[in-house]
C-alpha cells in the first residue's frame, strides 16, 4: 500500500512545513535521565529488590549460596503441591544442574527441560500445551532492577517467552551481581550486550505476579499470567 | 446502545442523576488519584520528568516523518512488516485480509483504544470472524455488548453483581459475584483461546524508532499471550506513538505507569523487535505493525492543537476532571472520553457531531496540571471553541447575544446605558435585593440580586465627595 | 507607586463592595489609586465562548485604557489571567508586542500584588471567626497563586483558617458552563458545599466573585448558613 504511505508522509510534511525542523540527537546521555531518587544504595541492592518485589506481590528471598536455593525450591514444591516443573536452559540452571539434582531429590515430580532439539516450535507445539499445564517454571534472568523489583527476560535459545508466562508460578534465579539500580541503567547494560541490529525479539519486564483490578477495583492476582512470581537472589559468587 | 458525542448533554444529565454510577466513578477516580499521588511523591523530580517527556514528544512531532520512516526501516530490518493506514477502513481491512490468509476464524486481542477507534471488532464480526477481547475489563464489556467507560478500566461502570449475572447468563455457570472467582473463570476460558488462535492483535504504547521496538504495557498478562503465542502478531498504532530512542523508554514508562495506576512499573512490559528469529524457541512467525492516521495528520496541521498528539493515554486527566468524575466515560459517546477525549473526538470525528464536547468543561485546568507530558489540555479546549465559532457551528442566538455583548462593552456610554436600562427593567419584576431568576441557573442555586449601585456609580460618588 | 484599579464587570454590576474595599485597602497602605472610567470588560466571556475576534476587540480597547498604568490591580484571578496569559495568545504579536509586554508585566491579582509586590501580609485586621478558603481555578493554575491569599488570611487577628478537603477542586462555575451544563455544575457545587460544611467554618473565602456567586448560590438555596466572602471584602470591611 505505497499510496497510503506516500499520502500520509506527504500530509505530515505539509503540516510541518515552515517549522524550524531540527533533528534530534541520535543518542542521549542517559545519565541525564537519572535523578537523585533513582539512586540505590548499592551495598543493599539485593535487599532493595526484595522490598520492592514483595511490595507488589512478588515473593523474593535472598539466598547465601546455591545449596540454599535448592533447599528453597524443594520446600516450595512440596509445600505448594506442585507436580509439573519446567526448567529453562539459562546458564544458571545448566551450570548448577538444577533439573538433574532436583530430579534426583524429588523423583515423584515431573521435570521438563525446554530444549532446542525437543519438539517442534510451531504455535501448537507440545511445549506450549505442556507449559500451560505446568505448575512451576524455573529460569534464570537477563538482569534485574532493584528500585522496582523487576525481572528482565529476553527471548533466546536458552529460554522461550512462554516459559515465564504460561505456568501457574514462575521462579527466577539470579546472582545479586545481575541486579541494576534502576530502569535506565538496566536498559543501558542490556543495550551494551546486544549488537545494534540484533536485539532480542522479545524483551520482557516482569514486576510481580499477573494482576487485575477490573472488577470494582478489587485487586486480584493471577489474571492471565502466573499467579505467583518468585525470585531467589544468590549472594555467593556463582557461575 | 450507540451513543454519539452529540448526546453528551442528555447522557451526562442522566448519568449524574444515577447516584450509584456517580458514586462509582467519583470514588474510583478519587482512589486512582490517591494512588498516583503516593507514587509520584517517591519522585521528587517529577516536574523535571514531565518536562523531559514533553520535550521528547515535541521532538518527535516536530520530525514525525523522519521518525516514522526510521521506525519502519528498523522493523523491516527486524523481519517485520509495516502497513500504513490512512483511515479506519484501511486498517481494519488489512487485518481482515490477514485473517483470511490465515483462515483464522477468531482473533485474540489485548486492550487497545486504537482498535476501538477503528471499530475493528464490528468489522471482523460482520465478516464472520470472532474478535475475542482478552483484557478482563474488555472481555466483560464485550459480553455485555457495551463500550469502555474509562481508558484504563473499561468496566468501571459495572458492579460485581452485574458481572456475576452476565457470566451466569452467558456461560451457564453457577452465579457468583466474588471477583476472584469471576477472574479465575475468565482466565480458564480465555486461556483455551490463547492456545488455539492463529492471530493476536495488540495496541502499542510506545514505538522506539532507533531500534524498531514496539512496547506494550499491561498488568494481566493477556497482551503477552496475544503477542507471544499466536502464529501472527499484529500491532496497531496511532502514528503519534513513536518515540525517538529506545532509551527514552525509561522516561515514558515511569511517566505512564505512575500516572495511570500509581504503579512504579506495571506487571509486564513487552518490548518486541519483530517476529521470532531462527534461534528463538517460540514467538510469532510474522509481525505486522499498522501505522494509523485516521485524522491525526489533520491534528498535526493545526499548530495550536498539535500538542494533543503528545498524549500517552494514561487516563490521569480523566481521573482528575471534575466533569468526568461525575458523568463517567459513556456520556462522551466516543472512544476517547474525559478532557483529552473532548479534544481528540472533535478533531478525529469532526465538529458536527462533537461540538458540545469542548464546552463541557469549566476550564479549571486540573487536566493540564496532571498531564505527564504537560499537554495544555484545557487551552486546547479553548482553541477548539474558537473553531466551533469560526466554522459557524454555534447557535444564531448565541452569536447574536455575543455580538450585542461586544458592542456594549466596546463603548462605555452604551455600557452605562445598558446598565441603567437593566436596573430599571429588573425593578419591574424584582423587589430591591431580591434574587434574580436566571434560566439554567436558578433551578438549584440562588442568583444574587443586582447591586443597587454599580461600582462606577459608587466611585463617582466617592470622588465627588472628595472634591466637594 | 500608582495603581490603576481594574474592576471586572461582574463586580461592577453585582458586587461593587469588592471594588470599594480593594480601593480602601490600597489607600490604607498609602498607594495612589485611580480608576480609569472608560473600562468595561476584559473580554473573557467572549474568549471562553470561542469568540476570539470579539475578545480581541475588547483586548485592544483594554490595552488603550490601561496601557500607561504603572500597576493594574484587580480582585479577580480569572480577569487577571485573561490579560496576563491569554491576551498574548490572541493579539497579534507584531502589532502589539510592546503594549503586551508592558501590560502582562504590570497586571496583578490583588492578593498577589499585596503580598509579593508590596510585601504586605498584615493589614491590622481582626476577624474572630472560623473560615475556609476556596482556590479559584484561574488564580491557582493560570497564575500559580496559592500562598498569597493564605498569608493574608493567616495574619488576621483572631481568625481560624481551616483547610477544606479538595480546596483546589473547581466549584463548577466556568462561565457559560454553569448554565450550559447545569446538572454537572450543580453536582460540582454540591460537592464543594459538602467539603465546606465539613470544616465547620462560618465563612468561605475566595478571591473570585464568580466562584463565590456559584458557591454562595448553592449554599443559600440549600439553607446552609455559611457565608461566601471575597477576601477583599473581608479585609476592607474590617480594616
Amino acid at each position: 500500500m505505497n499510496a497510503s504511505r506516500t499520502e500520509i508522509l506527504g500530509r505530515i510534511r505539509r503540516s510541518l512545513d515552515g517549522l524550524n525542523r531540527q533533528q534530534a540527537p541520535t543518542k542521549s546521555d542517559s545519565s541525564k535521565f537519572l535523578f537523585a531518587s533513582d539512586f540505590v544504595d548499592l551495598s543493599r541492592i539485593a535487599q532493595r529488590f526484595k522490598v520492592e518485589s514483595n511490595c507488589v506481590g512478588g515473593e523474593t528471598e535472598i539466598c547465601p549460596n546455591i545449596d540454599s536455593v535448592f533447599q528453597f525450591i524443594k520446600s516450595l514444591i512440596r509445600d505448594s503441591g506442585y507436580k509439573n516443573i519446567a526448567v529453562s536452559n539459562h546458564n544458571i540452571c545448566v551450570d548448577n544442574q538444577i533439573i538433574q539434582k532436583l530430579s534426583v531429590d524429588l523423583p515423584e515430580i515431573t521435570f521438563f527441560n525446554e530444549n532446542n532439539e525437543s519438539g517442534d516450535h510451531l504455535q501448537h507445539s507440545s511445549n506450549t500445551h505442556r507449559l500451560a499445564q505446568t505448575d512451576l517454571s524455573i529460569t534464570g534472568v537477563d538482569c534485574l532492577i532493584a528500585d522496582s523489583g523487576t525481572i528482565i527476560l529476553t527471548s533466546k535459545p536458552e529460554a522461550s517467552r512462554q516459559i515465564s508466562l504460561l505456568p501457574t508460578a514462575h521462579l527466577a534465579i539470579a546472582s545479586i551481581n545481575q541486579i541494576y539500580p534502576n530502569l535506565s541503567t538496566a536498559l543501558e547494560y542490556l543495550q551494551s550486550t546486544w549488537a545494534t541490529d540484533h536485539y532480542p525479539t522479545a524483551i520482557t519486564l516482569i514486576t510481580g505476579p499477573s494482576r487485575t483490578a477490573d472488577i470494582e477495583k478489587v485487586l486480584i492476582k493471577g489474571a492471565h499470567g502466573p499467579v505467583r512470581q518468585l525470585a531467589l537472589l544468590i549472594e555467593d559468587e556463582i557461575r | 446502545m450507540e451513543r454519539t458525542p452529540s448526546d453528551f448533554k442528555t447522557s451526562s444529565a442522566k448519568n449524574i442523576a444515577n447516584s450509584r454510577l456517580r458514586e462509582t466513578f467519583h470514588s474510583a477516580t478519587r482512589h486512582a488519584l490517591e494512588q498516583r499521588l503516593k507514587s509520584i511523591h517517591q519522585v521528587p523530580e517529577w516536574e523535571q520528568l514531565r518536562e523531559k517527556g514533553h520535550q521528547i514528544k515535541k521532538e518527535v512531532i516536530n520530525q514525525l516523518d523522519f521518525y516514522l520512516e526510521q521506525l519502519e526501516s528498523n522493523i523491516l530490518n527486524n523481519g517485520g512488516q509495516v502497513f500504513w493506514a490512512r483511515d479506519a477502513d484501511e486498517a481494519s481491512n488489512y487485518i481482515l485480509r490477514l485473517c483470511r490468509r490465515l483462515n483464522a476464524k477468531n482473533v485474540v486481542k489485548s486492550k487497545s483504544m486504537t482498535t476501538e477507534e477503528i471499530k475493528l471488532a464490528s468489522t471482523l464480526e460482520k465478516q464472520g470472524i470472532e474478535p475475542i477481547e482478552t483484557d478482563l475489563g474488555e472481555f466483560i464489556i464485550q459480553l455485555a455488548n457495551e463500550t469502555p467507560s474509562h481508558i484504563i478500566a473499561p468496566a468501571l461502570h459495572m458492579t460485581r453483581q452485574q458481572i456475576g449475572a452476565l457470566f451466569n447468563k452467558t456461560f451457564n455457570i453457577p452465579y457468583t459475584e466474588i471477583p476472584e472467582e469471576l477472574c479465575a473463570f475468565a482466565r480458564g476460558k480465555l486461556r483455551q483461546k490463547f492456545l488455539s488462535t492463529k492471530l493476536g492483535i495488540s495496541g502499542v504504547n510506545f514505538a522506539a524508532a532507533d531500534t524498531g521496538t514496539i512496547v506494550v504495557v499491561e498488568n494481566e498478562g493477556n497482551a503477552r499471550m496475544c503477542t507471544n503465542l499466536p502464529k501472527v502478531h499484529v500491532a496497531i498504532m496511532g502514528l503519534e506513538k513513536v518515540i525517538p530512542r529506545f532509551e527514552d523508554l525509561s522516561i515514558f514508562l515511569k511517566l505512564l505507569s505512575r500516572s495511570a495506576t500509581g504503579q512504579k512499573q506495571t506487571s509486564y512490559v513487552s518490548m518486541i523487535n519483530g517476529p521470532r528469529k531462527v534461534e528463538d524457541l517460540d514467538g510469532p512467525e510474522e509481525f505486522h505493525l499498522v501505522i494509523l492516521d485516521n485524522g491525526r495528520t489533520e491534528i498535526l496541521s493545526n499548530p495550536k492543537l498539535r500538542e494533543s498528539l503528545f498524549c500517552i493515554r494514561c487516563g490521569a486527566c480523566l481521573n482528575t476532571c471534575p466533569v468526568y468524575q461525575r458523568v463517567g466515560g459513556h456520556s462522551y459517546g466516543s472512544t476517547y472520553s474525559g478532557p483529552i477525549g473532548s479534544v481528540l473526538t472533535p478533531l478525529l470525528q469532526g465538529l458536527d457531531t462533537a461540538k458540545d464536547l469542548p464546552y463541557a468543561s469549566s476550564l479549571c485546568g486540573a487536566c493540564s496540571n496532571i498531564c505527564p507530558v504537560k499537554i495544555d489540555v484545557h487551552h486546547q479546549l479553548l482553541w477548539l471553541r474558537e473553531q466551533v465559532v469560526k466554522q459557524h457551528k454555534s447557535s444564531w442566538q448565541e452569536r447574536l447575544a455575543m455580538h450585542c455583548y461586544t458592542s456594549i462593552m466596546k463603548d462605555v456610554r452604551l455600557y452605562r446605558l445598558g446598565s441603567f436600562f437593566l436596573r430599571n427593567l429588573l425593578k419591574i419584576f424584582y423587589k430591591k435585593g431580591q434574587n434574580l431568576n436566571v434560566p439554567g441557573w436558578s433551578k438549584d442555586r440562588d442568583f444574587p440580586p443586582i447591586a443597587a449601585k454599580t461600582f462606577k456609580e459608587l466611585w463617582k460618588e466617592k470622588t465627588q465627595q472628595k472634591t466637594t | 507607586m500608582k495603581v490603576s484599579l481594574f474592576i471586572p464587570c461582574l463586580v461592577d454590576q453585582f458586587f461593587p463592595s469588592v471594588g470599594m474595599n480593594l480601593f480602601k485597602i490600597l489607600k490604607k497602605i498609602g498607594l495612589s489609586v485611580n480608576y480609569p472610567l472608560e473600562q468595561t470588560c476584559c473580554g473573557q466571556p467572549a474568549f471562553n465562548g470561542g469568540y476570539h475576534a470579539d475578545a480581541c476587540e475588547l483586548a485592544q480597547r483594554f490595552l488603550e485604557i490601561f496601557g500607561n498604568s504603572e500597576y493594574i490591580v484587580t480582585p479577580s484571578g480569572s480577569c487577571a489571567s485573561m490579560v496576563k496569559i491569554f491576551y498574548p495568545e490572541i493579539l497579534d504579536h507584531s502589532t502589539y508586542k510592546e503594549p503586551l509586554q508592558e501590560i502582562t508585566k504590570n497586571i496583578f491579582e490583588f492578593s498577589d500584588f499585596l503580598v509579593n509586590i508590596i510585601g504586605v501580609k498584615d493589614l491590622g485586621v481582626t476577624f474572630p471567626h472560623r473560615v475556609t478558603y476556596h482556590d479559584a481555578c484561574h488564580l491557582l493554575r493560570e497564575l500559580q497563586i496559592h500562598q498569597a491569599p493564605r498569608e493574608l488570611i493567616k495574619n488576621i487577628q483572631g481568625i481560624e483558617l481551616v483547610e477544606m478537603e479538595e480546596s483546589e477542586t473547581c466549584c463548577g462555575f466556568g462561565g457559560m458552563f454553569s448554565v450550559k451544563f447545569p446538572e454537572i455544575s450543580i453536582a460540582m457545587a454540591e460537592d464543594k458545599s459538602s467539603a465546606i460544611t465539613k470544616t465547620g467554618a462560618d465563612y468561605v473565602i475566595a478571591n473570585d466573585s464568580s466562584c463565590l456567586m456559584q458557591i454562595g448560590g448553592y449554599l443559600s438555596r440549600h439553607n446552609i448558613p455559611i457565608k461566601p466572602l471575597h477576601l477583599a471584602d473581608l479585609l476592607g470591611e474590617n480594616l
